[in-house]
């Protein structure tokens, strides 16, 4: 591993712009922020192909194997610990050859009426690969003599592009079974001991159907559950908690008529100040004339 | 006709906190992005008070155009000014925040 402490200011700039971090003068001051910054940048690249490590083992089968090619190559070049990464890739590109010289074989069998065959058949297997990867073979032995391996061989190309998916997920299995050509157990007719054999190997039951279909819309399945958006919802708080305008109204008479009552029941009547001050000049002015009548007589 | 809704405690807090927040731009900070900082000491910047300036000091930082120096010579940048000073310092997320909003206030007025 690259030890930043040992690198010269112009190839700890550089080590810095290959993680795209544009640095600024390296002086005195600033070599320590960067040595710190760019042993950050190590251990966190080392630390995602480590995890990368731990998740190719299934990304092997789960993802789409004809991209994974590419990228598993690229981070090869990137990445200084090779060791972990090449298991990983070993893993997923014994699958590809394989895959890839089959998929040259599917040019020579273009008849079509083994591809009606095959389109009936891909269905089945599908289904039947999903349920279990053992009872697989015995299937379709069961549903018609025709199958031969290499058809089935070229079944699986034509299955890996439909569905990447599927393929990488049964593919390693059902080469091991290849291989060893057991005797595999029906685990489905175990299971329905009653059920009639179908020519195509087929058994489907409807599944059951999707609540809010077409015909079945969700407010009617499920009335008190409504998807309403927060603002609906809002409206619907505000509508229970607001009270009503005619209670308003008569809350409003209410009040008014009971001010009413109390102005009534008074003895007399309100005077407003203007009137009391001039009731007030009055009697002043009435005493001062009593005293000044006084004063003259 | 006023209705109250729920969602009204929301803006209220957010006004508060607004409130609570922008206005802690504190005067040590609206002193020093005032005006050029001349021969200002240390200890002028925002976030650095006594203790952290007598670090900075230490370390031979003693005029805040030295630790502008510093701050320009990281390129302005924030994640590395903030190490840089907690390292120098010890200061905490907080007066690092200050200095570095400081700094780069001043230099928006004046450089």
């Amino acid at each position: 591993m690259v030890e930043p402490g040992f690198l010269t200011d112009d190839q700890l700039k550089a080590k810095l712009l290959q993680y795209g971090v544009k640095a600024g003068p390296i002086v005195a001051t600033t070599r320590v922020l960067y040595e710190k910054k760019l042993k950050r940048l190590l251990e966190g690249s080392a630390q995602t192909t480590q995890h990368k490590v731990n998740g190719t083992g299934d990304a092997g089968l789960y993802s789409d194997c004809e991209e994974e090619d590419g990228m598993e190559e690229d981070e090869e070049k990137d990445s200084e610990s090779a060791l972990p990464l090449s298991e990983s890739n070993s893993l997923a590109e014994t699958t590809k050859p394989e895959s890839r010289g089959k998929s040259a074989s599917l040019n020579q069998y273009g008849s079509p009426s083994q591809s009606s065959l095959f389109s009936s058949f891909s269905i089945s297997q599908m289904i039947e690969n999903r349920f279990s990867p053992q009872s697989h073979r015995s299937e379709i032995g069961s549903g018609s003599g025709l199958m031969t391996e290499q058809s089935r061989d070229v079944m699986m190309v034509e299955k890996e592009t439909m569905t990447g998916r599927s393929l990488c997920l049964t593919s390693p299995p059902l080469r091991h079974e290849q291989a060893h050509r057991e005797p595999v157990s029906d685990v489905l007719s175990e299971m329905f001991p009653n059920a009639e054999k179908t020519p195509t190997g087929i058994f489907a039951t409807k599944r059951r159907s999707i609540k809010g279909a077409a015909g079945r819309p969700v407010q009617f399945k499920y009335p008190e559950m409504l998807p309403l958006s927060p603002t609906t919802l809002e409206r619907q708080e505000i509508q229970q908690r607001r009270v009503p305008l005619w209670v308003q109204l008569v809350v409003f008479l209410l009040v008014l008529s009971l001010l009413y009552l109390i102005y009534c029941s008074m003895d007399e009547p309100l005077s407003s100040p203007v009137s009391a001050l001039l009731g007030g000049l009055e009697e002043a002015a009435h005493i001062c004339s009593s005293y000044a009548t006084d004063i003259i007589s | 006709m006023f209705v109250y809704k729920p969602s009204y405690r929301k803006s209220f807090l957010a006004a508060f906190l607004y409130e609570a927040t922008m206005s802690s731009t504190s005067q040590k900070h609206k002193d020093f992005v005032a005006e050029p900082m001349g021969e200002k000491s240390v200890m002028a910047l925002a976030g650095i008070g006594e203790v952290l300036g007598r670090r900075l000091e230490e370390k031979g930082f003693d005029k805040a155009y030295v630790v502008l120096g510093q701050f320009l010579v990281l390129k302005k940048d924030e994640e590395l000014f903030r190490e840089w000073l907690k390292d120098t310092s010890g200061a905490n997320s907080k007066q690092q925040g200050d200095c570095y909003g400081c700094l780069k206030e001043w230099c928006d007025s004046f450089l």
